[in-house]
């Protein structure tokens, strides 16, 4: 076992907002051809039949309004085109059509084929250079932010592909479940009340004890209190703090202002920093939900289906899904001190390409701090990838990055 | 060792009157919901698609949501050591399931509300 591997014992795991790989890292192609983004070719035809490239012309704020579409049906459009035949294949060409729907304005629908260029977003694509950057990490559902979320916790949805009330009866324990069983500790930190958390039907109202705040888990960053297991979630509104001051979206759902998402992640990655015992024994994944309607040129594999289908009514496609897709590729990173500086973890469109999703949350901590032969878990769990390998140094860096928030 | 410096996000990034996302329309209907008695927690709808329970429609901007959000998210959390101290208390089984969430938690917030935070909710 690699020294870095012996001496974890924290994973912490950020999860953003609605962004996909192309459109956050996509740009990083050019400067570290291994990592599977743009090649400046890509396009999509726009409903009058004209190009739409994909740019690097995203903008912080301001340019993706309304929020692009990304319930079920409308990713079904983006991945297939509106191809509804049994043969169909996953093109990635109908993002622009379905953006097209929501304000009729053919200008304004290729802008979800805009990218940022990587020194627009100094915090995230460094962290993707200095340490492993996924080619392959998928969101879990083709679809928006709950149920996927709900597959970083529990590694199923329970059969849903929306964002209603739903899992009241779950089959399968969330893994803070699951650690407080064999005696560990866990806990999802919300940025605060006024943001709290996306997880309330069953973990909020049921289980409140796994929860803490956003300035928790800095005061137990500084303490060396941290739990073996940390869920991060950022700040979802423009709201005023206590004592009034202006506290900013950090969670760069759009139109949320993506600069202060770069702040957030920052200052996760600094408070662990700042402590070297934790420093050196946590692992932390920066991971985004889904991709919210935005381009990627990866189309998603095929998966182990979970063993429920989504009815024709929920789907909103006149047809049932079988959970037998992934959703559409998002940014995923995994920060240590132990983990090879450029590693990039290979994708579809790589050689022994490894496939990700939201499940591989779950079946990473419950293998690492529970028990690799864990048995209550869903199909799709069982089958997901782990990432604690790709901790393989046995000498720690010292030559890691340092963010000066100004 | 790389310095990497990220600059503040600019104040005119701040939008506290910007109309709520789906995401956080949809993060108050499931407080309202966690917040109902468990008989009426029924996934029925309005005509118009609508669910029967939200109240949230009266919710403008993003600080109002955030202003909800939090009166909500704590009266879940209030519910739910209401209801461990009341099994911690021994009460019969019914008893327990009747107390179990805040009852009329949603329906009684008003005037508190409009109190604190300036507006009120109504019914949408």
């Amino acid at each position: 076992m690699p020294v870095g591997l012996d001496k974890l014992k924290h994973i912490v795991v950020l999860m953003m907002e609605n962004r996909s790989f192309d459109h956050m890292l996509g740009g990083l192609r050019a400067l570290d051809s291994r990592i599977d983004g743009l090649t400046g070719t890509e396009f999509n035809l726009d409903t009058n039949g004209g190009q739409a490239p994909a740019t690097p012309d995203a903008k912080f704020q301001s340019q993706l309004d309304p929020d692009p579409n990304h319930h079920f049906a409308a990713v079904d459009v983006q991945i297939f085109d509106g191809d509804l035949s049994p043969t169909r294949q996953a093109t990635m060409g109908g993002f622009v059509k379905s953006y097209f729907e929501q304000r009729r304005d053919v200008k304004h629908s290729k802008k979800i084929m805009f990218h940022f260029a990587p020194e627009k977003l100094p915090v995230l694509t460094t962290l993707a250079r200095e340490f492993a950057v996924f080619n392959g990490w998928f969101s879990s559902i083709p679809g928006p932010t709950l149920c996927n979320r709900a597959f970083a916790h529990y590694g199923s949805s329970f059969g849903h592909v929306d964002m209603n009330v739903f899992y009241p009866n779950t089959i399968f324990k969330s893994v803070y479940q699951r650690l407080d069983a064999a005696g560990k500790k866990a806990k999802i930190y919300f940025f605060d009340f006024q943001s709290s958390t996306m997880e309330i039907v069953n973990l909020l109202q049921h289980q409140p004890q796994f929860f803490g705040s956003f300035d928790q888990f800095q005061r137990d960053c500084v303490a060396g209190t941290l739990p073996d297991y940390s869920f991060i979630e950022p700040n979802y509104s423009d709201h005023n703090g206590s004592g009034g001051e202006a506290l900013l979206a950090s969670d760069q759902h759009p139109d949320h202002d993506v600069r202060e998402g770069e702040r957030f992640i920052a200052s996760v990655y600094n408070s662990l920093q700042a402590n070297p015992a934790l420093w050196e024994s946590t692992a932390l994944l920066i991971v985004y939900d889904e991709h919210g309607g935005i381009y990627d040129h990866v189309p998603p594999p095929p998966c182990t289906p979970d063993g429920a289908v989504a009815q024709p009514g929920q789907t909103g496609t006149g047809k049932p899904f079988f959970f037998d897709r992934l959703g559409v590729r998002v940014p995923a990173i995994l920060v240590s001190p132990w983990v090879a500086k450029g590693t990039v973890v290979p994708g579809p469109n790589d050689a022994n390409p490894r496939i990700f999703e939201h499940a591989s949350i779950p079946k990473t901590v419950t293998d690492f701090f529970v028990d690799p032969n864990f048995a209550e878990r869903s199909p799709r769990e069982k089958a997901a990838e782990s990432f604690t390998d790709l901790i393989t140094l046995d000498v720690m860096r010292t030559d890691t990055p340092v963010f000066q928030l100004g | 060792m790389a310095i990497i410096k990220v600059p503040k996000t600019p104040a005119s990034a701040f939008n506290p009157r910007r109309t709520p996302s789906d995401l956080i329309r949809q993060q108050i209907k499931h407080l309202e919901w966690a917040l109902l008695p468990a008989a009426q927690r029924q996934p029925t709808r309005r005509k118009d698609g609508t669910l029967r329970w939200f109240k949230g429609g009266a919710v403008k901007t993003e600080a109002q949501a955030a202003a909800y959000i939090a009166v909500l998210t704590a009266r879940v959390q209030d519910a739910y050591a209401d209801y461990q101290a009341r099994a911690a208390r021994g009460l019969p089984r019914q008893q327990q399931k009747q107390a179990r969430p805040g009852l009329l938690i949603v329906h009684e917030f008003s005037p508190v509300y409009r109190q604190i935070y300036g507006f009120t909710a109504t019914a949408s």
